[in-house]
């Protein structure tokens, strides 16, 4: 395989064949089958059974493709190095390959893999600028047609006579009708005019055409067009043939108009369907948040935490269900938007309801149950009492530890200290009633207690605004403040003691 | 029961991630503010959040909490605001909440050289108190009365470049600079995304108690 690569290519089995086959060849038994609907009906028929052997005819026909490939490259590569001097080629191939200069082919083909594998990607080019070079101009001259059309239709309609005979001189005075007489064909369809088929012109371009090819553009969307008023609106009505309430025109300068009109209407006012979409959207991210924190609350119930309650969950459920509903009755509402069947409108409202019944499913009505209250209340139990036992174990832990160094703890506790823990009133802080009962400052003049209560009153008010984000971070402060007051009482409690014990 | 649920819950908490991750990373910090009362800490907080002045704006009691969710880049900040009160007897409080903070913003009265000297003693708690990477700014408040400042700008500037506080002078009421000392905070806080903020216990007796809930 080495030397001139065309002789390996004419060894090549696949391109060996002297013609060139052509046309609906069955890819199996290789007969011409003459028609695409011949062609697959002997395809079923002959060869239902042999998929498999397709697939594999297929297989080969790539892989022997892929080998002739691979092969003109080798040729390629080792034919440069042949064709120099030796050690031309030495050095050519030792810095393209990085390897010895051998050309042997299986060595060639091993530097072609290794080359492929360290492929990067090429120099990229960008082609914007090229492309608004071509598209500008392109514009321009659309633009440019479109409004010598206004200009035109606007004289045209300006003093528009009602009498046909008046009518037909106006219009041909506005813009000038081609001469039709070397006309035989009409220019769009290429029939001949004859007596039957008589010869017509665009009233915009004055170009001809037959009364099949006419299009025609209603004097109300004239007018429109033209941004006249029609306060003409009395003669008009009474021009009794239908073609007269119309204006003639070509295919080509109705699209024009036609295009005019539409990026007009998509400029200036947004579609209803895209109106209600983005408001499908903005529903869609404002639940997202919910959902997070819904799971959140959930789990955190299961773990029998006590930061959320399952009122909580029940509300943010309540909440996440409203948006839900809200989003299904956009998409309903999308669904009844008009729009002609079988067009890409249609299937695109199809799309928009699918994937919101979708979502609905997927993300909110298949969210976790509600764990009931009982079962609740049992976990937080539980974990209560494992607290207890652990706090109370760490109590004693350290009582024992501060006997053994009989070290006093703040000896001087003040008294002010000594009343924040007495008769804590706050509920919550019951289970943990301190050991002594005295002295009458009010619970207001301890900032830990007011800061107690403020925090209560953030927590209420952001579950009623269903901010779980903010009641989390608050009931998190409050536990540490709670922790706070039973650690000062803990303190005093203990200095109680080695007081008492002290006596 | 306990499982089903739960493990349906990451599942698909999981799978939304990506998603909500993808396009803007989100953190959250907790930030509070200190200072002498008065100096002007909780109308600094209202012009950020609120964007609004009170000339007479009461004094905090204990403290306020307020958020505020600010886009740098493509990444959502949203600040857990911890005002403090700046009375002395409310002082205890204070450690409470710069405990686990990620920033705090000192702030001292340009007309008032005893609220520079308590800005100072603040910073000097937080260095040795709070998290040691917390993000310090001093805020010399008050800016729109510069003319009649007994804290010079520069005296505070080589602190503040001292101590490796950001600084800045701002003013509540005109808003000179206070978007931006948060926007700063913001910048110079690291954002691995979702960080739940990491809590810092001074103390183990502290972090013994963790899970106590047996309070309600």
């Amino acid at each position: 395989m080495s030397g001139n690569p065309f002789d390996s290519t004419e060894e090549e089995p696949s391109a060996s064949s002297d013609e060139i086959l052509e046309g609906f060849l069955c890819p199996i038994c290789r007969a011409d089958l003459k028609s695409i609907d011949f062609l697959t009906e002997h395809f079923a028929r002959q060869h239902a059974e042999e998929q498999d052997a397709l697939k594999s005819v297929f297989k080969d026909i790539f892989t022997k493709a892929k080998q002739k490939i691979l092969n003109n490259f080798d040729d390629e590569r080792i034919r440069v190095p042949s064709a120099a001097s030796p050690a031309a080629s030495a050095s050519n191939a030792a810095s393209s390959n990085g390897a010895s200069a051998k050309p042997s082919s299986g060595r060639a083909q091993l530097n072609l893999y290794q080359n492929m594998s360290k492929q990067t990607a090429g120099a990229e080019r960008s082609y914007f600028d090229y492309f608004q070079t071509v598209r500008n101009p392109r514009l321009e001259r659309y633009a440019s047609e479109t409004n010598k059309l206004i200009i035109r239709l606007h004289r045209l309609l300006k003093d528009l006579p009602t009498d046909a005979v008046q009518r037909k001189q106006h219009e041909q005075q506005t813009v000038p009708w081609l001469d039709g007489s070397s006309v035989k064909l009409c220019p769009s369809c290429a029939k001949s005019f004859h007596i039957a088929r008589r010869q017509h012109h665009c009233r915009l371009c004055g170009g001809i055409m037959c009364n099949d090819c006419s299009r025609f553009l209603q004097l109300e969307n004239a007018l429109h067009l033209a941004s006249l008023s029609s306060t003409r609106g009395e003669p008009l009505q009474q021009l009794q043939h239908p073609d007269y309430r119309a204006i003639r025109l070509c295919q080509h300068c109705l699209w024009l108009l036609d295009t005019r009109q539409d990026m007009h209407e998509s400029r200036t006012c947004r579609p209803l369907l895209a109106q209600v979409y983005e408001e499908i959207r903005q529903l869609q991210k404002q639940v997202t948040p919910d959902l997070e924190m819904y799971l959140k609350i959930v789990n955190s119930l299961h773990e029998g935490e006590s930061i959320f309650t399952l009122a909580d969950a029940g509300a943010l459920r309540g909440k996440i269900g409203q948006v839900a509903e809200k989003i299904d009755l956009r998409s309903k509402r999308i669904l009844t938007i008009h729009s002609e069947p079988g067009s890409r409108e249609e299937a695109l409202k199809k799309a928009i309801r699918l994937s919101c019944v979708q979502a609905i499913k997927e993300r909110m009505l298949s969210l976790p149950p509600l764990p009931d209250e009982g079962y609740i209340r049992q976990i937080q139990e539980r974990k209560r009492i494992e607290t207890e036992q652990r706090i109370l174990t760490e109590q004693r832990m350290a009582m024992e530890a501060h006997e053994r160094k009989g070290l006093t703890i703040q000896a001087g506790v003040t008294p002010e200290s000594r009343s924040f823990a007495q008769g804590s009133d706050l509920q919550s802080l019951n289970n943990w009633s301190a050991p002594q009962a005295s002295t009458t400052v009010t619970m207001v003049d301890d900032p830990l207690i007011e800061q107690i209560n403020i925090i209560k009153g953030y927590i209420k008010q952001a579950r009623e605004d269903l901010n779980f984000d903010v009641v989390e971070t608050l009931e998190l402060n409050l536990r540490e403040l709670q922790r706070e007051v039973y650690e000062r009482q803990r303190q005093s409690s203990n200095s109680a003691r080695t007081a008492q014990s002290d006596s | 029961m306990a499982t089903t649920p739960r493990s349906g819950g990451s599942s698909s908490g999981a799978a939304q991630r990506p998603n909500g991750t993808s396009q803007n990373k989100s953190c959250q910090f907790k930030l509070v503010l200190l200072g002498e009362s008065a100096v002007g800490k909780s109308s600094l907080v209202l012009r950020f959040v609120k964007g609004q002045f009170h000339e007479y704006q009461e004094s905090t009691i204990g403290a306020a909490f307020l958020t505020q969710t600010i886009c740098i880049e493509d990444t959502v900040v949203k600040f857990e605001i911890w005002d403090t009160a700046g009375q002395e007897r409310y002082h205890s409080l204070a450690p409470m909440y710069y405990r686990g903070a990620q920033a705090a913003i000192v702030v001292y009265d340009i007309q008032n050289q005893d609220s520079f000297q308590r800005a100072k003693t603040w910073v000097k708690e937080l260095h040795k108190q709070a998290s040691p990477n917390i993000v310090i700014a001093l805020a010399g408040n008050k800016a729109d009365l510069s003319n009649i400042r007994v804290v010079e700008f520069d005296e505070a500037k080589q602190y503040a470049e001292e101590n490796g506080l950001l600084f800045m002078e701002t003013s509540a009421k005109t808003g000179m600079n206070v978007n931006d000392i948060f926007l700063a905070i913001a910048k110079k806080l690291p954002k691995n995304d979702n960080n739940p903020g990491t809590v810092i216990k001074p103390n183990g007796n502290e972090s013994t108690q963790t899970t106590n809930n047996c309070c309600k």
